[in-house]
């Protein structure tokens, strides 16, 4: 290949390049950025012109305001144990189902994947309704069985394992493994689970952004207050557009922010690993 | 015959015992609800009784008038949210894969993704003071002697949900349009520069070509979720109230037939018509990729 000289042509084309993704990225961190200075400034600071972009001295005090309004630290608590308990569970029952789809042949196997394929195009809210009708004659309104249960059968999740597994699980192997007369639960779980981790990071970061996030169906099944979700709970803090605490909501805002932000730049690169295995089918 | 048998012998049923948590779940909480939102949207449901009532509720929820502007709505965000983000993210994921950015382009991808994992409810928190009155957007616009109002006026408000969801989700696409990027085999940029093309000329000609499977999965995921747009359009615009009508969507409309209305059937029937909407666009979406070949 011809060695290319830095000609000035090129350098003002990479600058130019350079100069667009420095803006784009300051863009997209920005908001991240001024969440957490929000969480340490007063209300008319938040407000203030030219913006300060320099964290305050606030932010114990603004987290003990939400924490006194609406509990912030109990919904918080709630929060990450409804998120644990619906990833492990979706993540495992995702990645049996998608081994089996992937690795199994076996009589209704197309039909039953035709099932889930199907529930990829139903809006998940066009259930919302007969759900909550359900949850109401199982008398699971305002309950965590009736937070969490619907959640753990996510289709996107078999999906994401059934191409992890096909990628990167070798049938050969798993076929030597029946030679040597393993059983199959010990074959999923020597064998393809190992092989499986990078796919299921990946998902379980899905499924947790997802479930830490969710608004409408905790928002609809859950009446008491000390039960709330992190987010269910900030809704509270939106009254009338006058008097909002937005200094409160900004600490709460940290709080739904931060925590995930570690776990995904912990799993980042099992994740960028993951989407680009499995993003494309 | 005893080929046979030893063949019925190896039906796996581990298979099935492996499956069956999942279907389990599955049928009570996903397909019977669904069978059931079938029901629902063709009866009248209280507490008291329960009765049939045909086809009452689509003609009523067709009849009002945030049901007609939340489909309405919901083409517009679909279009325009395919073309914003989409577009802005296949230019960043084409500059991020220069090759002199190799170092330091991971970093910038995570950068931009991290919004991604921002809960909606703090995004419109977030957006509702960078667009709101005397937030930054409105006092670095005032300077230039513009003003205008986001989240109240009937103009502003569907872009206000567009920007705030775009945020979100752009670097998503990124990681998946530059997981397609990386596919492309080196050789056929070299042949291109060989026949004299330019970068942008490679672009055209050799990198958009082979991402199109990738683009179109990423456009149709891209519209599903748009079709279901909720908490954007809920949380940006309730509180400040005016402009809630002008961008309404189906899903919203189904939370307050259903929520706050407390007309179940309604509700049901808002999401059939959703749902034929959205199968009727991937379907379309699909048959369209596939027929270039895109797909597959």
């Amino acid at each position: 290949m011809r060695r290319h000289g830095f000609s000035v042509g090129h350098v003002v084309k990479a600058a130019c390049v350079i100069l667009v993704l420095a803006v784009s990225v300051v863009l997209f961190v920005a908001p991240l950025w001024l969440t957490l200075v929000w969480a340490t400034r007063s209300t008319a600071d938040i407000f203030s012109f030219p913006p300060k972009l320099l964290p305050g001295s606030k932010l114990l005090a603004n987290i003990e305001a939400a924490n006194a309004s609406i509990g912030l630290f109990r919904s918080f608590t709630i929060s990450v144990l409804v998120t644990v308990v619906s990833v492990i569970g979706g993540v495992v029952l995702s990645t049996l189902a998608g081994y089996v789809f992937a690795k199994m042949r076996f009589p209704g196997r197309p039909a039953l994947f035709g099932m889930v394929k199907a529930t990829m195009v139903v809006p998940g809210q066009i259930i919302i309704v007969p759900l909550f009708v359900i949850m109401a004659k199982l008398g699971w309104i305002d309950t965590y069985y009736g937070l969490i249960l619907p959640g753990l059968v996510p289709a996107l999740g078999v999906f994401f394992m059934r191409a992890s597994a096909q990628q990167s699980v070798p049938t050969e192997l798993l076929e030597a493994a029946r030679v040597d007369g393993a059983g199959e639960l010990t074959i999923f779980a020597r064998i393809a689970v190992p092989m499986l981790r990078p796919g299921m990071a990946a998902l379980a970061i899905l499924l947790a952004a997802h479930t830490w996030g969710e608004l409408f169906w905790p928002m609809v099944l859950l009446r008491t207050q000390e039960k709330y979700t992190l987010p269910v709970a900030l809704m509270g803090l939106i009254g009338d557009i006058q008097r909002q605490p937005y200094d409160q909501e900004m600490a709460g805002a940290l709080f739904s922010i931060v925590p995930l932000t570690i776990v995904f730049l912990i799993l980042q690169r099992y994740f960028v690993r993951g989407i680009s295995l499995t993003g494309l089918k | 015959m005893a080929r046979s048998g030893r063949r019925r012998r190896r039906v796996p049923w581990h298979a099935y015992v492996f499956l069956a948590p999942f279907f389990v779940l599955f049928a009570v909480f996903f397909v019977y609800p669904v069978l059931y939102a079938i029901a629902l949207s063709f009866q009248r449901w209280s507490a008291a009784s329960t009765t049939w009532v045909g086809l009452d509720n689509y003609t009523y929820v067709l009849g009002l008038p945030a049901i007609r502007q939340a489909f309405a709505n919901i083409v517009w965000y679909g279009i325009v949210n395919n073309v914003y983000q989409v577009s802005i993210a296949l230019v960043l994921a084409i500059l991020l894969d220069q090759a002199f950015l190799r170092r330091v382009a991971g970093a910038l991808r995570v950068a931009i993704f991290l919004p991604n994992i921002v809960p909606g409810i703090i995004t419109a928190l977030v957006f509702a003071i960078i667009l709101g009155t005397g937030g930054i957007v409105d006092h670095v616009l005032s300077t230039v002697g513009i003003h205008i109002a986001w989240l109240q006026s009937a103009t502003w408000a569907k872009p206000a949900v567009i920007i705030a969801g775009g945020w979100r989700y752009i670097g998503y696409w990124v990681l998946i349009i530059t997981a397609g990027l990386q596919g492309v085999p080196r050789e056929h940029y070299e042949s291109a520069q060989i026949d004299g093309a330019n970068a942008f000329q490679q672009v055209i000609h050799v990198s958009i070509p082979f991402i199109r499977p990738v683009l179109a999965f990423v456009i149709i995921v891209n519209t599903i979720g748009t079709m279901n747009l909720f908490e954007e359009p809920f949380l940006l615009l309730t509180p400040s109230g005016g402009a809630l009508n002008a961008g309404t969507t189906p899903t919203l409309e189904i939370y307050k037939l259903g929520f706050q209305n407390f007309n179940p059937g309604a509700a049901a029937a808002v999401g059939w018509l959703l749902c034929i909407i959205v199968v009727v666009l991937s379907s379309l979406q699909l048959w369209l990729a596939q027929r270039r070949e895109w797909l597959e």
